[in-house]
């Protein structure tokens, strides 16, 4: 065997050719001096940003720390602030792609400063990563927090496959972040379409970047569906009956079912279009009975129940802020779960409005598009059910509060355009313009990501026991809002005037001001996501300030505002007993909250297990593998993969005991600084006076 | 239909047609016959006697395969030696079919509606309908898009 | 919550050990149905795949020419039997005492599925010869991702049985192993509906 075969049986396709500044140097032209320098640059903040990172690790000789409080961790707490951690990274990054892009736009006049490829790719990433690595963690991290703490149990069903969840995740990001280095990633959008996705049109590593990034996620989110039902089903505390669970909880519970039955037609796509890639099947090409209609349709049997993942979530953070800010039960809370699961249950017969002039019957498009409009229904009884618990409330304007106005009024907004696309004649006018773009963005930023920026702010507190910085929260959340409307209403208009989505330049100047207005947008967002990085800057350096380790800064009504802040790895010292919904608020009124139980019992814990690294590592290197046609570490990472799973179906030790009198002291101990500090009434909620008791609310009427 | 165009091959689509006719027609009868056993059948008492139960749990399997096998004998046969016409040997493959598979639930998997456990019922039923939305959905949308191209 | 509802699930219920480990047990067979339930949607989208594409036979070979109902017929009925098998070793699971019963009807099934997988390569190899291999046209390749699917999850199984069986030696059978083979019984049998499926739709809705 000679030189070369080796060469090429070690490394595959990897070559010189593949590092992003090669262009550049064969062939100095100014379009690849001018896209090469992006690239290359980003190229290298991911390779700084990880340098970084082992070396702060190495500095405070916090690798122990990281391995065995953290990572090898199967606790639903760390798990959640890991799955939070790995979003924030991923929106930074997703957010200057967007920002370029905008950029590109605003100067797109006649052609811009970027070529169409690093566009495409642009594009791609941006929407591959919002999706699959920055929202879908983001809303698995909180309620992997909450959910648990809300229910009254002590962990998840299935902690360890909890840990491999979040690995595959971060496994799938780091693939998504390494092909900022070598390679280049698909052209062809989120939503990697074929033919021109297929080994035909695209025979690079693109879009086999995308599929195992994806699939990886995929992987990650079914299973973490099937934890999350279970857990719901079957681990909520004695007198927690369905109808007394808070809201949130039961948006986490139709969220994983739709995890559960949406993923797999996910999987099925990209693997077919793997088979018709790596082994010339036809599934999708266009000669030999391949229909490519057929990845529309099974995509998109994925994508509409996970517009729905994403936005069930965000809707049940609303529901906890509504009721916690106005200081009043939710209002309509039946209403409020029928609509939830019949938004869930609706989500599974819309799918082909993502594809209406795709040539079917005007029949067929009917039915689908009339079903689209239904789910509407639903949620505007949502908005008013919101509305009915802001009104006689005494309302807060906290942060989380901000987020919920501004997402109250701009999502019914999207709502709206979303019942107009529904119609299949004024889709097949504005179907793939950037009236869609718009509409979607619309849903996302101020459905999704207000919801989990809420939800950040308002959890936060009890995760590490302080409240962050008000004010850089007011920043960043009035900025989100006035960045969101500058950078997507002209969006609409744009959509209108005809121009399409994911395209580079224009030739007629009446886009321009539109464009210019979208890019100022841009630097608002970016401007908002400072204030958060600044905001948390700031609260760290004053935390014993911000600190509520009595664990109720917003005078919360569920259970997981009766624990500590941050709470003890097992939750809850004994477990409670349920006697109605808003249980904590009950526990409160009736005197019971803060009391000391008359008997402690030995709790049994799951033990740290590195599982969740193996997979982490072990599906990196295999994806790694297959993009790059290293076949024999594909098997070698794949046998290694099905070894630690046989290998822990072998593990017996798996539990340990936290003794009774441990559970007693740590409890005595919280209850004595509770003990120890004032309550305060809601009007001092962001001083530093509130140490995360609140006062009765009859108490704050003599105030 | 008869003659000459019935001895060429059927449209791909129209034998799936009978096929799903077949397990719309199965689907009923098995929708009738639990509605029966809801109503009028036995419902022993898991006893302290060990014996009972274990003739009862032994029945169950071997009634399962000796079902399993018959409904599978048929239609092999069916096809093996074609008595049938092409539409009702499709509605017959389709009806064996999913006779068998609740042959399997019941008597394999212990699946029984009148004393299932709600959370599982609730799972099995849900998922049926996610299938019937994705999988017929899919052969709606494909079969008219389909003809719309020919 | 009484008892008796408690006990009511799929795959044999098991009553005599102390109340934890049924309670687990609960929680993790659920789950595991949970996740059967997927697996049934992954099946399903391939179906309907195969289904709009079992024209697409780009003048390529088709089912008189390849299929095998002979194959067929005895795959069909050593994953069957196997099934069978596999409850007799549930039974004795629940209601035997010693470990030798279990283990034989464990390796019977074992046997089953090995005759079951030899038969079905024999038969891809034999389309492969007969000139249908996945990459001739799109119908092939719709074939060639649901079947050898299936195969794939029986291979697995038989490995987890392989793996309870090890482990049995090891620990004897403890409650990890009956947990063990209670999901791995719940997915055996899923597989044979996967199959009756298969046989079905493909197989004999191909060759009638």
């Amino acid at each position: 065997m000679n030189g070369q075969a080796v060469l090429h049986f070690v490394f595959g396709r990897l070559g010189f050719h593949w590092l992003p500044f090669w262009d550049m140097l064969q062939e100095p032209t100014k379009a690849h001096i001018v896209n090469d320098s992006i690239a290359t640059f980003a190229g290298a903040l991911v390779l700084f940003g990880g340098a970084l990172t082992f070396l702060l690790l190495t500095w405070y000789r916090a690798w122990g720390t990281l391995w065995s409080k953290w990572l090898t961790s199967v606790d639903h707490k760390r798990i959640g602030i890991m799955y939070i951690v790995v979003s924030f990274v991923m929106l930074a990054r997703a957010l200057i792609e967007a920002a370029l892009m905008r950029g590109q736009q605003a100067f797109g006049y006649g052609g811009g400063f970027l070529s169409a490829n690093h566009f495409g790719q642009l594009f791609s990433t941006h929407g591959t990563i919002m999706i699959f690595f920055m929202a879908m963690p983001f809303l698995t991290g909180v309620i992997n927090f909450v959910m648990p703490q809300q229910i009254g149990a002590r962990d998840v069903s299935f902690p360890v496959m909890n840990s491999v969840s979040l690995g595959l995740t971060t496994a799938g990001a780091a693939l998504v972040m390494i092909s900022l280095d070598i390679g280049k990633f698909s052209t062809g959008g989120w939503s990697g379409y074929p033919p021109y996705t297929e080994a035909s049109f695209q025979p690079g590593v693109g879009p086999d970047y995308w599929i195992w990034a994806v699939s990886l996620s995929t992987v990650a989110s079914m299973l973490t569906g099937i934890n999350f039902a279970v857990t719901i089903y079957k681990r909520r505390a004695p007198g927690m009956t369905f109808f007394r669970m808070p809201l949130f909880t039961w948006t986490a519970l139709c969220t994983s079912i739709l995890m559960i039955f949406a993923m797999p037609p996910l999987t099925v796509a990209t693997a077919l279009l793997a088979l018709d890639r790596y082994l010339g099947f036809h599934f999708f090409t266009n000669d030999l009975g391949g229909n490519m209609m057929n990845f529309a349709n099974i995509f998109w049997l994925f994508g509409h129940p996970e517009v729905y993942i994403l936005i069930l979530p965000a809707f049940g953070v609303y529901s906890e802020v509504f009721s916690t800010f106005s200081g009043k039960t939710l209002y309509g809370y039946v209403s409020l779960v029928i609509a939830t699961m019949s938004i869930a249950v609706m989500s599974f017969w819309v799918w082909l409005h993502h594809f209406f002039t795709m040539g079917q019957s005007a029949d067929v498009n009917a039915v689908f598009g009339t079903a689209t409009m239904l789910i509407g229904i639903p949620t505007g009884v949502k908005v008013y059910d919101w509305m009915l618990t802001m009104y006689r409330g005494r309302v807060r304007f906290t942060v989380p509060m901000i987020y919920a106005l501004g997402f109250i009024i701009l999502f019914v907004i999207g709502g709206v355009s979303g019942i107009i696309l529904a119609n299949p004649s004024v889709d097949y006018q504005v179907h793939n313009t950037l009236f869609l773009v718009a509409h979607f963005h619309n849903m996302l930023i101020p459905g999704l990501l207000f919801g989990m920026l809420a939800a950040y702010h308002f959890w936060f507190p009890k995760a590490f026991g302080f409240r962050l910085d008000e004010r850089w929260g007011m920043a960043a959340a009035v900025c989100w809002i006035l960045g969101f409307m500058l950078a997507f209403f002209p969006l609409y208009a744009l959509g209108l005037l005809g121009y399409p989505r994911r395209s580079l330049g224009y030739f007629d100047p009446i886009y321009t001001p539109y464009m210019e207005v979208a890019f100022a947008g841009a630097g608002v967002i970016l401007a908002a996501f400072t204030c958060l990085l600044i905001q948390l800057f700031v609260s760290v350096r004053r935390r014993r300030e911000y600190a509520v380790p009595a664990g109720d800064p917003w005078d919360g009504r569920s259970l997981e505002w009766s624990l500590p802040a941050p709470p003890p790895e097992y939750n809850f010292s004994v477990l409670p007993r349920v006697t109605g919904r808003d249980a904590f608020t009950r526990q409160k009124e009736d005197g019971t909250a803060y009391r000391l139980p008359q008997k402690f019992a030995d709790i049994e814990m799951p033990k740290n297990s590195a599982m969740g690294m193996i997979v982490c590592v072990g599906g990196f290197l295999m994806a790694f593998a297959l993009v790059w046609h290293m076949w024999w570490l594909v098997a070698l990472s794949a046998l290694g993969l099905a070894g630690a799973t046989i290998g822990r179906g072998f593990a017996r030790d798996t539990e340990k005991i936290i003794p009774a009198h441990e559970v007693e002291r740590e409890h005595r101990r919280w209850l004595e600084q509770v003990a120890a500090v004032r309550p305060v009434s809601r009007e001092r909620e962001n001083d530093s006076a509130n140490v995360g008791l609140a006062a009765h609310p009859l108490m704050q009427a003599a105030e | 239909m008869s003659g000459v165009e019935d001895l060429g091959r059927r449209h791909g689509r129209g034998r799936f047609k009978d096929l799903l006719w077949g397990i719309g027609v199965a689907l009923s009868v098995l929708a009738v016959e639990t509605a029966i056993e809801v109503l009028f059948g036995e419902r022993p008492e898991p006893g302290p006697d060990r014996r009972a139960q274990y003739r009862r749990e032994l029945r169950d399997y071997l009634i399962g395969i000796g079902l399993a096998i018959l409904l599978t004998l048929v239609p092999f046969g069916l096809v093996h030696w074609p008595v049938l016409a092409r539409s009702g040997l499709y509605l017959a493959i389709g009806a064996c079919a999913i006779v068998q598979g609740a042959v399997h639930l019941r008597f394999f998997l212990h699946i029984n509606p009148p004393r299932q456990n709600t959370d599982d019922l609730h799972l099995v039923l849900f998922t049926s309908l996610i299938l019937f939305l994705m999988v017929g959905g899919t052969i709606w949308i494909l079969g008219n898009l389909a003809t719309r191209m020919h | 919550m009484s008892i008796a509802t408690i006990l009511k699930h799929p795959g044999i219920n098991l009553d005599t050990e102390p109340r934890e480990d049924r309670v687990k047990a609960e929680e993790l067979l659920f789950g595991f149905w949970v996740f059967v339930m997927s697996d049934a949607v992954v099946f399903g989208v391939l179906f309907g795949t195969y289904i709009i594409m079992d024209h697409a036979r780009a003048g390529g070979p088709g089912p008189a020419e390849l299929y095998d109902i002979k194959s067929a017929f005895i795959e069909t009925l050593a994953l069957l039997s196997s099934s069978f098998t596999y409850g007799m070793a549930s039974l004795s699971l629940k209601y035997g005492t010693s470990r030798v019963p279990l283990v034989l009807w464990l390796c019977l099934t074992l046997v089953l599925a090995a005759v079951f997988l030899g038969f079905e390569s024999h038969d891809f190899i034999s389309m492969f010869q007969k000139g249908g291999p996945p990459t001739r046209s799109g119908y092939l390749s719709a074939f060639f991702a649901l079947v050898p699917l299936h195969g794939l999850h029986v291979t697995s199984a038989s490995i987890w049985m392989i793996m309870l069986i090890v482990q049995m030696t090891v620990y004897g059978v403890d409650r990890d192993v009956k947990l063990g083979l209670l999901r791995l019984g719940i997915l055996w049998h899923f597989l044979d509906i996967v199959w009756i499926a298969i046989f079905s739709v493909i197989y004999l809705g191909g060759l009638a």
